[in-house]
């Protein structure tokens, strides 16, 4: 080696070893590039001067600090949701503009490390706003009218504000690569932050005029926690849509979204349990969850079942070897015919998990009407037909991209068309019950029925369940073509593996 | 760091690859392989299928039919294992803004799993090897095409690849530039390292290749080394003769002869095609000395790529 090399490798020995490489790159490139420290410098300019602005009131500040403490975080408020989540589209997009994603695809990283570690840089610029606000916000804190445990709390909620609209940036930046779609995104994104930032504002401004309220009221306390499991959830979602979009298409790109499903839908009945027991709330609180997780489920749900039929050729070597373990796994690998097992899965899981524990909360035998469980059922077979049948029907299409678009998109406009058309129709023949949405059509309202006293008509359930017959029956072909698939995957699984054991012993032999 | 891999036995393996995209058949059964210490030059008109087989072979793209080894691994069933043991260089590559050359390494070595003193002694190394080294605090928006050229190759050796696979790297290079890369090319095949390379300048990729694969309209034309190929085209050898006789003599002498096949004029001259070995060839020399005809210029043709190329392909577009 050269000394100038010798020199190099001395300058490079720094104690970032285990660090998630794209971080060490994200900060590198934000500190020496113009725009974070430009929007760096600016925003503190604009906090200086608020604050000057503030103190040539000194009498009124000296009273209540509010408007000094509101000044301060709207600026950095405006940084931390707007200008780095931001950054983090930019520099998600500069992997494709700068045609260094393909690099990136063959180096050792995962999507999921360069996604976090994407996040990891925005979480740095984040602290670095805060680090740079804190003479600020000490400041205020040596005035009257602000509570510490509030303002604590309300900066927390700042920040993870702040990582969850960097979260979406990233997911928003992998959609597309087209110069055009990107303005669009941008134009999302920015939305994203008008809309963050006065809410952002309002909440600050809640808990700042309110303390008591945020700090120990149960309520309060269990929306937070609400809001915090929601969030928790979506997270996940968007992280693993940016990871599927920067994954190459070839790879298996379902199964993580798949297993994310089934762990929520885990972590919600567990949280919906505690939550009714800790907050002493009625049985109804249970089925109205998963009414709502019956609601989420559909929306992935559809995605699932209108997948492209067959494994690829690198996901068929992951399908377990035994028959057994790739039947009981199947619903979890990609592919429209699985979907459907998949969602049919997990519907009849929420409403076991949901009967279940309305049955454990009650003393008293559940009442099938008072309790929702009526609504629960109906919900569970709706959502069935509603995702299945008609990506079912129109299997053969959502071989193609834009056509497997064009199916999801079909799905809820079909839907809404079966709630419009029957009251059209009412109306121009002059049938009251069909004009004011009183059909089958209506999903809503179906659900509403079954919940009441009297429940929903044994005809009109009969049609529902008939409904959810006819789409599993049609998806029958889907299922029973992906269940050989799945077990011929499993079969040249096999193969491979003893054709590779023959070839060591002829290999050792020949030794 | 740079290790000689051991000579012999094939590194790259292309196994009757096809790949579609919708109608349009991009690459239709190719085969063909490199073996370690072996320059292979890839040559086709433009939408021939090179890029296309490039990715395949990179793990990019998966073919419809067909696999490719990369030091043994297939790129179909383990991708991953085989992305450590290749190096690509893509026709169009990124260099970060507001990166110098030693911090886009520094990335690229992390991102490989490369850590502590390894690290350090790895990118030290490559710089050296690529001369990279009074650069380290550059920008790299602010290099030549050239350095950026170099940068993307030491970026592609810092896992230590066995293959190397370089898509048009000699694009837009000066030649000096084109001089060095051909250099650098040549001192990581002697490493043993399997190199397919892919060019339009034909004169370079012939100073530098052992063997060349010639692909036309998604299809293999011809695999195997230049000398090979050369003569599988062309078995017969072009002379060039200038005589102080009338051209008209000089061509009924030579048409007069069992092993010239075919005589033509060219220029102050004539052109032979001849067949037949070095030691006929020495008897027709000596039979024009003898001859009244006066032979003043006796110069054999060389076949080269551009040759093969032109020989072996239509310029047909899919």
């Amino acid at each position: 080696m050269t000394a100038a090399a010798q020199e190099l490798a001395e300058r490079l020995a720094q104690p970032s070893e285990r660090w998630n490489p794209i971080l060490v790159k994200e900060v590198r490139q934000a500190l020496r590039g113009r725009s974070f420290r430009w929007t760096f410098i600016a925003t503190l300019t604009i906090a200086v001067l608020g604050v000057l602005t503030n103190l040539a009131d000194f009498n009124h500040l000296r009273e209540d600090a509010h408007g000094y403490f509101m000044t301060v975080h709207f600026c950095l408020v405006a940084a931390l949701v707007g200008m780095v989540p931001f950054g983090a589209f930019q520099s998600m997009g500069s992997e494709w503009e700068e045609s260094t994603a393909d690099l990136l695809v063959l180096s050792a990283l995962r999507p999921r490390r360069i996604v976090a570690g994407k996040l990891q840089g925005a979480l740095v610029q984040a602290v670095l706003f805060f680090a740079a606000f804190s003479p600020f916000l000490v400041v205020a804190y040596l005035f009257p009218g602000i509570d510490l445990a509030a303002a604590l709390i309300y900066l927390g909620v700042i920040l993870i504000a702040s990582l969850c609209a960097s979260l979406a940036a990233l997911a928003l930046s992998t959609l597309s690569k087209q110069r055009f779609v990107r303005v669009v995104l941008m134009i999302v994104l920015g939305g994203q932050s008008a809309w963050l930032i006065p809410m952002l504002m309002v909440l600050g401004d809640e808990v700042l005029r309110h303390p008591q309220q945020f700090t120990s009221d149960d309520e309060i306390l269990s929306v937070y926690a609400t809001i915090g499991v929601a969030l928790l959830i979506l997270a996940g979602y968007v992280f693993t849509l940016a990871c599927n979009m920067l994954a190459h298409p070839e790879e298996n790109r379902s199964t993580n979204t798949r297993v994310l499903t089934t762990v929520s839908a885990l972590l919600v009945a567990a949280y919906a349990l505690l939550f009714t027991r800790w907050m002493s709330l009625p049985t109804e609180v249970i089925s109205v969850m998963a009414l709502a997780g019956l609601a989420g489920l559909s929306a992935i749900g559809l995605l699932l079942v209108s997948e492209q039929r067959a494994l690829g050729r690198r996901v068929t070597l992951s399908v377990p070897k035994s028959p057994l373990g790739a039947l009981a796994t199947a619903p979890w690998f990609p592919g429209g015919g699985r979907g459907v097992a998949f969602h049919t899965l997990h519907v009849v899981l929420v409403l076991a998990v949901a009967l279940s524990a309305i049955a454990w909360r009650r003393p008293s035998a559940p009442n099938f009407f008072a309790d929702g469980v009526g609504a629960l059922i109906v919900a569970a077979l709706l959502s069935i037909t509603y995702v299945t049948l008609l990506p079912g029907l129109l299997a053969r299409l959502c071989e193609g991209s834009g056509a497997r678009l064009a199916v999801r998109i079909a799905t809820p406009i079909a839907a809404l068309l079966g709630l419009l058309v029957p009251a059209a129709i009412g109306a121009f023949v002059g049938d009251r019950d069909l004009a004011r949405l009183e059909h089958l059509g209506n999903p809503g309202r179906l659900i509403e029925r079954a919940w009441t006293q009297d429940g929903l008509p044994l005809r009109l359930m009969a049609c529902v369940a008939g409904g959810a017959l006819v789409a599993l029956l049609v998806n029958a072909p889907r299922l029973v073509r992906s269940t050989l698939e799945t077990l011929a995957a499993a079969r040249v699984h096999r193969a491979r593996d003893e054709r590779a054991a023959l070839g060591d012993k002829a290999g050792q032999s020949r030794a | 760091m740079l290790t000689s891999n051991r000579p012999g036995g094939l590194a790259l393996e292309v196994d009757r690859i096809t790949k579609r995209f919708g109608d349009f058949t991009a690459v239709r059964d190719v085969t063909f392989h490199v073996a370690r210490g072996e320059v292979c030059g890839f040559i086709g008109p433009n939408g021939a299928g090179k890029t296309t087989t490039m990715r395949i072979a990179s793990t990019l793209e998966l073919p419809d039919t067909g696999d490719v080894l990369i030091d043994g691994h297939s790129v179909l069933e383990e991708p991953r294992r085989a992305r450590l043991r290749l190096g690509f260089m893509p026709d169009a590559f990124g260099a970060y803004t507001a990166t110098t050359v030693l911090e886009y390494l520094d990335f690229f070595a992390r991102a490989y799993g490369l850590r502590g003193k390894q690290r350090t002694k790895t990118i030290a190394e490559v710089m050296d090897f690529t001369s990279l080294a009074p650069l380290a605090d550059k920008l790299t928006t602010s290099l030549s095409k050239g350095m950026k050229q170099r940068m993307c190759l030491a970026k592609t050796l810092l896992h230590d690849p066995a293959v190397l696979i370089l898509d048009e790297p000699a694009a837009g290079l000066d030649p000096r530039a084109r001089v060095e890369l051909r250099e650098l090319v040549r001192a990581l095949a002697e490493m043993g390292k399997a190199v397919l390379i892919s060019s339009h300048i034909l004169t370079e990729l012939a100073e530098v290749c052992d063997s060349v694969a010639v692909i036309e309209a998604g299809k293999l034309m011809a695999h195997g080394r230049v000398d090979d190929v050369m003569k599988g085209i062309r078995p017969t050898a072009e002379l060039w003769l200038r005589c102080l006789a009338p051209l008209d003599s000089v061509e009924r002498f030579l048409a007069e002869r069992h092993d010239v096949q075919q005589v033509r004029r060219d220029g102050r001259g004539v052109a032979v095609e001849f067949q037949g070995d070095e030691a006929a060839l020495a008897v027709l020399v000596a039979d024009l000395v003898r001859s009244e005809l006066r032979p003043v210029e006796f110069a054999p043709r060389q076949t080269n790529l551009e040759d093969v190329f032109l020989q072996l392909t239509k310029g047909r577009v899919q």
